[in-house]
């Protein structure tokens, strides 16, 4: 277990390149945050780990590299991507929703059941609409099914994007103490991008601070 | 007059499969597959070839149905899948169309053939009846697959949205290549339910393939339900205005679902069960 | 930018239109020779390619119109051959029952197909471009019946003849004009603030809303005037041939002017011209099914290798050739 490394990764939209060679990591249980304001590139960043966008360099996350795969199979290798979009599926419902997200994960997919019953508990609002289709959900809701989701398939390596944007601040906070609590029992590796940097204060072992395309700072925790 | 409706509700049931065909690949691709009539008629150009050579009836039509469903999978692979963008599509559907067609012309030619019914002893009425009553049992097997299986599940689930889809780790070139098989096999039983009316000829589904659209367009682009509720309507509909309208006769039928589709754009462009489809960035 | 710069970048149908700024030098030179070679041609070819020519000027016309709903609009119309029978058969009546000399006609069958075209587009436009392909193929599909039935007009399902002016030469010049303004016309109305609007209403209709634009709007007015086209060329068709039936305007014209517009090119001048050469080839086969499965299969593979198109080729056949001179 040897955790994210990423080593000059560039990457961009045809001929708009937006990020322009960085250096990331997070050791195997390691929280990552970038920060940094918007256009910066750190939505790109995620979408290139992911495979949503092509990229160049180098990414490996526990030895296996990443770069050139199709978004499926970096899914299937464990990496769960939470978008800023919605991430949903719409006419399913909350439960179908979850119990699909469970194909990423690899056979035999035991324990789906008890997995969507981890996931109420770390959001109980999703019962409350267990049999309704997610598309009838409000903002923040659908927020926290797609984050639902991504744990639905027990992931090594989650990226997260924003996660706090449709949230009330007192959702927001707890969402984070959720996200602590997941990284801490079940020891996943996360990349966060936030804006404010007092939301992650609490989560984060790394941060890292990002400006047009380039990774202009980096703090790290010692005491955890 | 029952007989007529009867008789219309037998057309309807195909037009309603085509139509149904028609919305499945419109939600996975986003497009009208304008070959999803010629790609019909090949599939019972094929199960006539069987009856001919042979096969007894109802071996012969599950047969033509996975063949079907195997040439809608390969078309997606090889074809569509290298199209990108919503003109490049259509037009390769365009063209697909004509090569189908040609290629049915050039291999069994423009005679027109005879096809037998799934009830060929059965009074009219009732063998419309029937052939409605098989159309729904097909559809309503596909509809607990789709709802009940994981792998209808995941069908869904990549109609909804690809690229979430994708990120949830779901092979979606595949699921792809199903939906379209799907369409192509729901296609075929639409050929073989209107082939004994029609018979049997290269432009037989160029007419139905417009009786579908008004189907599809009524019942709400891109919705199941509507394309089943809207090919019975239209069905009945162009039934008896062929015979109760003067001018529209036996051969101006075709203009009944030119009058449909105009009418519900301009009503209720929804249609029946779907939403409005405003012009999209 | 041009697109041969570009490389081996994947480029959407028709996108080349707008970047005309391309390898052409001596354009005034090369127009005016190409006028006066189609001014020379009466004197030079023999009766039968004179008249092939005709029509391909003829289909020329009818593409012109097609590409700026499909080039420059990026929608799809398959009812095209339906404004081409509307202006034919216009042409026809008038001629032949109402006794009206040729010139005139014209006009009738323009404003007749313009007006058709603004009624038939603005419902379908309000919505997705799929609806006008769904909606033109009806179209096309009734309109045969529809002119059978209408036998006391149109002379049913026999066809109606028409007799041609005796001249051929004279005919030709006057098929020649008419094209000449059709592509300056469109030439015109392309550069024109219209023009650009239709690009960015095509490249990004949300956009275009924001600013301001009403994408339905331009779009209609669009397709109006490519149905004038239509219906302009069908008039002309009905002088060149002497002879409309109503099976001749059906679904088949119309694919076969799509699939001519898409080979020839869409977007660009010189793509509706190759294109008609290519109509002009589909609809003489005498074998049914040769010309489907050529057009079919051409369609098929120019959309997925060389979505510009044959004019697209030729460009960058050129433009690599200009390129290793200098």
């Amino acid at each position: 277990m040897s955790g994210l490394r990423v080593r000059g990764l560039r990457a961009g939209y045809g001929a708009a390149q937006v990020v322009h060679g960085i250096d990331l990591e997070a050791g195997p249980g390691e929280v990552a945050v970038l920060l940094g304001p918007n256009g910066a590139g750190k939505t790109t960043v995620l979408r290139a780990l992911s495979g949503l966008v092509r990229a160049r360099g180098s990414v490996s996350m526990d030895g296996v590299p990443l770069l050139g795969r199709s978004p499926d199979e970096i899914a299937r290798l464990g990496v769960a991507h939470v978008t800023q979009e919605d991430g949903t599926f719409a006419p399913l419902t909350v439960e179908e929703n979850l119990r699909v997200a469970a194909r990423a994960r690899p056979r035999p997919r035991r324990g789906v059941s008890e997995d969507v019953a981890r996931v109420f508990s770390h959001f109980p609002v999703l019962q409350a609409h267990v049999t309704q289709p997610a598309g009838t959900l409000s903002g923040g809701e659908q927020r926290l099914l797609a984050l639902g989701r991504a744990l639905m398939a027990r992931p090594r390596l989650l990226l997260l994007d924003e996660p706090t944007r449709a949230l009330a601040p007192a959702a927001g906070a707890r969402l984070f103490r959720t996200l602590h609590s997941i990284n801490r029992h079940e020891g996943t590796t996360m990349i966060i991008v936030e804006h404010s940097v007092a939301a992650v204060l609490e989560v984060a072992h790394r941060m890292y601070a990002m400006e047009s395309g380039r990774i202009t700072g980096l703090r790290t925790r010692q005491r955890w | 007059m029952l007989q007529q409706i009867l008789q219309g509700l037998g057309a309807g049931a195909g037009y309603a499969a085509l139509a149904l065909a028609l919305v499945l690949s419109y939600r996975f691709t986003g497009i009208v597959n304008f070959a999803q009539g010629e790609l019909a008629m090949l599939a019972t150009y094929v199960a006539w070839q069987f009856i001919e050579d042979g096969l007894p009836y109802w071996v012969a039509l599950p047969v033509t149905v996975a063949i079907a469903f195997l040439a809608g999978a390969v078309t997606e692979r090889l074809v569509i899948r290298r199209v990108s963008g919503e003109f490049g599509l259509v037009v390769t559907t365009i063209g697909l169309y004509v090569l189908v067609n040609a290629l049915a012309s050039l291999v069994w030619s423009s005679t027109l053939r005879v096809f037998p019914g799934p009830f060929p002893d059965a009074p009219p009425g009732l063998a419309a009846l029937g052939a409605a009553g098989l159309a729904g049992l097909v559809l309503g097997a596909l509809v607990l697959v789709l709802r009940h299986t994981g792998l209808g599940l995941v069908i869904r689930a990549v109609a909804a949205d690809q690229r979430s889809a994708r990120l949830s780790g779901i092979r979606v070139g595949w699921v792809l290549a199903i939906g379209w098989g799907t369409a192509a096999s729901v296609g075929a039983l639409a050929g073989v339910l209107l082939a004994p009316a029609l018979f049997l000829e290269p432009g037989m589904m160029t007419g139905v393939l417009v009786y579908a659209f008004a189907a599809a367009v009524l019942g709400g682009f891109g919705s199941a339900r509507g394309a089943i509720l809207g090919g019975l309507v239209v069905g009945v509909t162009e039934t008896l205005a062929g015979t109760y309208v003067g001018f529209v006769g036996a051969d101006l039928k075709i203009a009944v679902p030119l009058v449909v589709i105009v009418a519900v754009l301009v009503l209720r462009p929804q249609g029946l069960f779907g939403a409005p489809l405003v012009e999209r960035a | 930018m041009n697109a041969v710069a570009a490389g081996r970048r994947r480029v959407a149908v028709g996108q080349v239109a707008g970047d005309r700024r391309q390898v052409w030098p001596w354009r005034r030179t090369a127009l005016a020779a190409v006028l006066l070679l189609a001014a020379a041609l009466p004197f030079v070819l023999p009766p039968y390619r004179l008249f092939q020519v005709t029509l391909v000027l003829v289909y020329a016309v009818a593409l012109l119109g097609l590409d700026l709903v499909a080039g420059h609009g990026g929608q799809i119309s398959l009812g095209h051959g339906a404004f081409f029978g509307v202006g034919a058969y216009t042409a026809a009546v008038l001629i032949s029952r109402v006794g009206l000399p040729y010139p005139l006609t014209l006009p009738v069958a323009a404003l007749l197909a313009f007006g058709l075209g603004l009624a038939a587009a603005r419902p379908a436009l309000r919505l997705r471009g799929l609806y006008l392909a769904m909606i033109s193929f009806t179209v096309a599909v009734v309109v045969p019946p529809l002119l059978k039935r209408l036998s006391g007009l149109t002379g049913g399902a026999m066809g109606l003849p028409v007799p041609t002016p005796d001249d051929d030469q004279v005919l030709y010049f006057l098929v020649l004009a008419v094209t000449v303004a059709a592509f300056a016309g469109v030439r015109n109305l392309t550069r024109s603030r219209a023009g650009r609007a239709l690009l960015a209403v095509k490249a990004h209709p949300a956009a275009a809303e924001v600013l301001g634009m009403r994408p339905a709007t331009y779009q209609a007015h669009a397709f109006a005037w490519s149905a004038m086209y239509a219906g302009v060329a069908g008039a002309l068709y009905t002088w060149t041939v002497g002879f409309v039936a109503p099976d001749s305007f059906g679904l088949a014209l119309s694919i076969t002017m799509l699939a001519g517009a898409v080979i020839g090119g869409l977007g660009s001048l010189a793509g509706p011209l190759i294109g008609a050469v290519v109509v002009l080839a589909l609809t003489s086969e005498v074998n049914p099914a040769a010309p489907g499965l050529v057009s079919g299969a051409l369609l098929i593979v120019v959309i997925c290798l060389a979505p510009t198109g044959l004019s697209g080729l030729l460009r960058r056949a050129a433009g690599s050739l200009l390129r290793r001179r200098s």
